[in-house]
């Protein structure tokens, strides 16, 4: 008996140390990226949070107030503030239902058999490829009154109609709109793709042979298989658009106003500018909980399509 | 007894010609909604491109010109005159492909131990990195300008690549460790028998394996790292480190007349999306592939 239990105990003392430099491994190998998001990501979010509670500045001179939730209170009698929340809401909602529909219209396009599909493919990957402030760059031209291309199309098709796009609140609102969708659908596009791809075709197979319309088949078979994608994709672009900051930045610089004046750029400009660092910190880590509350909601409702199945 | 067979025969007529018709209109509907799409996809592009090598008073006339006929690089000479335009593009080309570099190596270790080494927390940590990618680069700004302040980071590259990393890894690792799981494990099982370190089987069994997978990694980040505009708006104060998207919103402005040139600013958009734009019509498959392999594993 004795002399078998050695034997085994030093096996498992070995098998054990090596488990151990197994996990050891492991967290060495992970180490490097984590270290990264903790220092660079976590700490300056958490660290956010605690300056939205305070008066912080760098104009000040003396030791950082604590103001509770004053900013907070601030925030919404501002009415800079209030207007860019009320145009981040519509720009969300409306960038994002246009760009998943659009996208689905692509996403069938491309899935369709033709000649020259990888031209198009690859036209379709351009817009992604492209820095958003060039396009915004661009697009304060391209809807320039008189010279812009855009602006010229239009008067073309509306006989003679040369509305003031950047000048006007909404029209700079829908200009931004118009400029997000054309840049990002193409990605939303590809991840739809990728859905539609996945879905068996002896299902539209049966669809047709069952006699139903094009309509029909794309309702009562591909979106409800396509709807996990689906609403994956409209939380990654919901929350995306809630950020952004390049389209306006080199669109509209916020203007008229500050009718066209993200939530992204109310911070950059309340912080960098203003100087305000706590009154920013407040703003930005509202943007958060809008992106949170986004997400939750988006993820339940994943939840319920997937468990559908 | 004829009339009602010709009152029954009818409707099938009716319908199988409305089907004739609908099978030869499909595809030209096809073509024309592909034209359509082309169009309104390359349009906007295609004004740049023109605006870039058509000097500014060829351009703007009434009605506007849309043909090249007026082929100049006049634009890009005054440009160059005006912005440092090869340190720009050294700028943006060093930090983002760099960035890139170190991303794929990072997340190829963490990807490797997420997929395959199994540990305390690990799920835990997997799922975290990837939550974290959603905190709002505005949420992190203000205390991160400060710290980079203090350690002097400010309107370095050094800095620049380390912000650029950090915004690049939850994707990429979440991308890596997808694939990794796809290698079969037998491979590297047969190599621990033959005696093989962890490195040796990481390095000459999992990484060829993976090569594919690396490349297109790498093509993605470079292209997004190519094209990010908050970080050095916020992180660069002078030509040392100004990046070409940066260099865009600064430098079209004419010191004569103080007005923005569209014709500048054109010809330095163009600088700018010809890289990526070429790497994008190379590498079209690749990069489209890895977009929806990245969309799936959700």
């Amino acid at each position: 008996m004795a002399t078998t239990s050695i034997p085994r105990a030093a096996v498992a003392r070995r098998s054990r140390n090596r488990q151990l430099n197994r996990i050891m491994l492991a967290y060495a190998l992970v180490a490097p990226v984590v270290i990264w998001r903790v220092a660079i990501a976590v700490y300056p979010f958490l660290h956010t949070i605690v300056q939205s509670f305070t008066n912080e500045s760098p104009m000040t001179f003396g030791p950082i107030k604590w103001v509770g939730l004053r900013n907070y209170g601030n925030m919404f009698q501002d009415p800079t503030v209030t207007e860019s929340l009320a145009f981040t809401v519509i720009f969300t909602v409306a960038s994002t239902i246009l760009q998943i529909i659009y996208a689905l219209g692509i996403a069938s396009l491309l899935n369709s058999s033709f000649k020259a599909r990888s031209i198009v493919r690859a036209v379709n990957l351009l817009p992604w490829a492209m820095p958003t402030i060039v396009v915004a760059t661009a697009g304060q031209w391209l809807f320039n009154q008189q010279f812009g291309m855009f602006d010229d199309v239009w008067s073309r098709v509306f006989a003679g109609a040369r509305p003031i796009w950047l000048a006007n609140n909404d029209l700079a609102r829908l200009a931004v709109i118009l400029l997000d969708v054309w840049k990002n659908a193409p990605w939303a596009a590809i991840i739809l793709l990728a859905g539609l791809q996945n879905i068996p075709s002896e299902l539209y197979e049966a669809a047709r042979v069952d006699g139903a319309s094009a309509w029909r088949t794309f309702r009562s078979v591909i979106l409800p298989l396509l709807m996990p994608t689906l609403l994956t994709l409209v939380i990654f672009v919901a929350t995306y658009r809630i950020l952004s900051f390049d389209i306006v930045y080199g669109l509209t610089q916020g203007g008229p106003g500050s009718s066209t004046s993200l939530l992204s750029y109310q911070v950059y400009k309340v912080a960098f500018s203003g100087l305000y660092y706590g009154y920013a910190a407040a703003i930005a880590c509202f943007a958060f909980l809008i992106v949170l509350v986004i997400s939750l909601v988006g993820y339940a409702f994943l939840r319920r399509s997937q468990n559908a199945f | 007894m004829g009339l009602r067979l010709e009152a029954a025969a009818a409707p099938h007529s009716v319908r199988s010609q409305r089907g004739a018709w609908r099978q030869r209109l499909g595809p030209i509907a096809l073509y024309v909604l592909l034209a359509i799409f082309v169009v309104i996809t390359f349009a906007p592009i295609y004004w740049i491109i023109l605006s870039a090598v058509t000097p500014i008073d060829k351009l703007f006339q009434v009605p506007l010109n849309y043909f090249p006929s007026h082929f100049s690089l006049v634009n890009f000479q005054s440009v160059a005159g005006l912005v440092p335009l090869g340190t720009e593009f050294l700028n943006s080309a060093v930090i983002s492909s760099a960035s890139a570099v170190i991303t794929v190596l990072v997340c190829l270790l963490a990807a490797y131990a997420f997929a395959r080494l199994k540990f305390p927390g690990s799920n835990i940590l997997f799922l975290g990195i990837l939550l974290s990618g959603f905190l709002p680069a505005v949420s992190t700004i203000i205390p991160l300008f400060q710290m980079f302040q203090g350690a002097g980071l400010i309107d370095t590259k050094v800095g620049l690549i380390v912000l650029y990393v950090n915004l690049l890894l939850p994707t990429s690792v979440w991308f890596l460790a997808g694939f990794v799981r796809q290698v079969p494990y037998e491979m590297e099982e047969a190599a621990q028998v033959d005696g093989a370190g962890f490195w040796t089987i990481l390095f000459t069994i999992v990484t060829p394996v993976l090569r594919p997978a690396l490349a297109t990694l790498f093509l993605i980040d470079l292209i997004t790292a190519w094209d990010e505009f908050f970080t050095p708006l916020i992180f660069s104060r002078s030509d040392a480190t100004t990046t070409l998207t940066l260099g865009i919103t600064q430098a079209a402005t004419d010191p004569v007349h103080q007005q923005v040139i569209w014709g500048f600013e054109a010809a330095m958009g163009l600088i700018a999306i010809a890289p990526v734009f070429i790497l994008a019509l190379v590498f079209q498959k690749q990069i489209v592939e890895g977009l929806m392999a990245g969309a799936l594993k959700g």
